[in-house]
């Protein structure tokens, strides 16, 4: 593993999107710099662009993925500054009609299914690559999510690994942890019998240690993140759920994410 | 319609490599045989259907030809979501089965009756809608399904629907006539054909020569011929075990038509088929009660 690469690429990301958010007063930010180092490790160090999958089921942080796709050339510059725009197809939810996006998602509870289909026909026909899905804590909420988790704990196929982007922030000021317990749900994640990593999400080594060994069996990522991460004045605020920088704000936080 | 479902699924799995039956937890007497013979082919995804449908729509993104079964409400009704979005918005290939069109979980109640289901996936750009009357149709039907590039909704009778379809070669879009007059025309899908021809048969006693038209695609909806319908009859009756509003009759509103369909009122009580259809006015007597009135 390459950290110092991957640490660039995410700070990359994190200044696309702020940038974006700045340009076109979109929201969603907060939740698209608590994944960037997830990310960034995704695409950058373990996903193989050819026989790996991955669906971003907590679709709002579309702008997240969309810097992703342009920082490794799958997207080109052009097409990222479409974003937001009228009658581009980079929406604020992920669009498969853009390349390298698989899986159109943004009403949430839908890829924890959609992933396990896909890995599973791939396990039918012997085809090689596993399937990363991104769900966010709040996410989890979500009926769909444990009815999708009931079916994957059937062990039908084992090349599949869910990651839980835990930002702890949603739409309201409520934190995800006083709707749904974190202890409750990492215990719930644990009673369905698969393989349940708890990890720091911005710690590339650990992201790292909990991918490294072959699966045995469908594997959980629960990654604890900070929502905003990167830039001071957003960390752990969830007002940048919704806000965009103003200009000057977007200066401060470029500068820290130099 | 379910053992011809049950009977083709098992002529196609014998061929087809990429073939896969998702149930949720339901066709135990129509299934259980296929399961046994094709153990790989068939899976019970439990009693889930929203991850049955989205893990179809996975499935798909590999190549795989999924047949998807539940209660017709179930899937259209509780998976509008991914249907809508899984399903045909990447305009997959998937195969969705829906048993227990209208009334036809009579005593069950409101829970199980799918009186809304074309209504709501009409919506849907790029969804095909097929409802047959019999089991000579849903034959047919059936098997283009097979090569079917985009994805397709079946809805389905349950209760040994008798066949009357004289097509012998129906494809999906088609529209036809089981019987052609002029002036006044019966059109319908679905299981009620078998009202709708008893009417026919009590309209022809009182010497009213009616047409009578089966459109088991109500989805793309064979405009030609009801354009040409329209030319050659002036009394165009929609019959059909639907809601008023979203069905085949809406579908041809704009040619005029008159609907006999079940109406938009909460319905707070339960019966037999037969007794539903009567009391919301769609049965033999009903139609031919209506289309009499209507003339004379």
């Amino acid at each position: 593993m390459n950290e110092a690469l991957l640490k660039d690429k995410a700070k990359a990301i994190r200044r696309l999107c702020v940038e974006s958010s700045a340009r076109t007063n979109s929201s969603h930010l907060g939740c698209s710099l608590s994944m960037a180092d997830l990310m960034s490790y995704l695409f950058f160090e373990k996903m193989d662009a050819h026989e790996d999958s991955f669906i971003l089921s907590k679709g709002h942080a579309a702008i997240g993925l969309y810097a992703t796709l342009y920082e490794k050339g799958t997207i080109s510059k052009k097409e990222y500054e479409s974003y937001h725009a009228n009658g581009s197809q980079l929406l604020a939810h992920p669009n498969h009609f853009v390349k390298g996006v698989e899986v159109s998602t943004g009403s949430l509870g839908h890829g924890p299914a959609i992933a396990a289909g896909l890995a599973w026909g791939k396990t039918m026909d012997g085809q090689p690559g596993t399937v990363y899905c991104l769900l966010g804590d709040g996410e989890c909420q979500e009926g769909t999510v444990w009815e999708a988790l009931i079916f994957i704990s059937r062990n039908l196929f084992n090349n599949i690994v869910l990651i839980i982007d835990v930002n702890n922030y949603q739409g309201f000021s409520d934190s995800s942890d006083s709707l749904f317990a974190h202890e409750k749900m990492l215990l719930m994640l644990k009673g369905t019998g698969l393989d349940v990593r708890e990890i720091d999400g911005h710690s590339f080594e650990e992201i790292h240690q909990a991918l490294l060994d072959p699966l045995d069996r469908p594997r959980i990522l629960f990654a604890h993140t900070i929502k905003g991460k990167g830039v001071s004045y957003m960390e752990n605020k969830f007002e940048w759920h919704y806000k965009s920088p103003n200009p000057e704000q977007l200066a401060k936080a470029l500068g820290e994410l130099k | 319609m379910r053992n011809t479902v049950a009977r083709k699924i098992a002529e196609y799995a014998g061929d087809g490599k990429h073939f896969v039956v998702l149930s949720a937890d339901l066709g135990y007497s129509v299934f259980d045989n296929f399961k046994e013979e094709y153990p790989d082919k068939f899976f019970n995804a439990g009693i889930a259907e929203n991850t049955m449908v989205g893990v179809a729509a996975g499935l798909a993104m590999t190549g795989k030809k999924v047949y998807v079964y539940s209660i017709a409400s179930f899937i259209a009704e509780k998976c509008f979501e991914q249907i809508r979005e899984d399903i045909c918005y990447p305009g997959l290939p998937v195969i969705l089965m829906g048993t227990g069109a209208g009334f036809a979980y009579g005593e069950a109640g409101v829970t199980h009756w799918a009186n809304e289901d074309i209504g709501c996936l009409r919506t849907i750009p790029g969804l095909t809608i097929l409802s047959p009357s019999d089991p000579v149709e849903l034959d047919m039907l059936l098997d283009q399904s097979m090569t079917y590039k985009s994805p397709i909704y079946f809805r389905l009778g349950k209760n040994g629907e008798k066949s009357f379809c004289t097509n012998k070669n129906l494809k999906i879009g088609q529209a036809y006539y089981l019987e052609q007059e002029q002036d006044i025309a019966l059109v319908t899908h679905g299981n009620i054909m078998e009202e709708v021809v008893k009417a026919r048969d009590l309209l022809k006693k009182e010497g009213f020569n009616v047409s009578v038209v089966s459109s088991p695609t109500i989805k793309p909806l064979d405009k030609p011929f009801f354009v040409e319908l329209a030319k050659t009859h002036q009394n165009i009756y929609v019959i059909e075990e639907h809601s008023e509003i979203g069905g085949l009759g809406d579908a041809l509103s704009f040619l005029g038509v008159k609907q006999i369909a079940i109406k938009d009122e909460v319905l707070n009580v339960g019966g037999s088929v037969a007794y539903l259809r009567q009391l919301s006015g769609i049965d033999a007597d009903s139609i031919a009660k209506k289309v009499r009135e209507d003339l004379l």
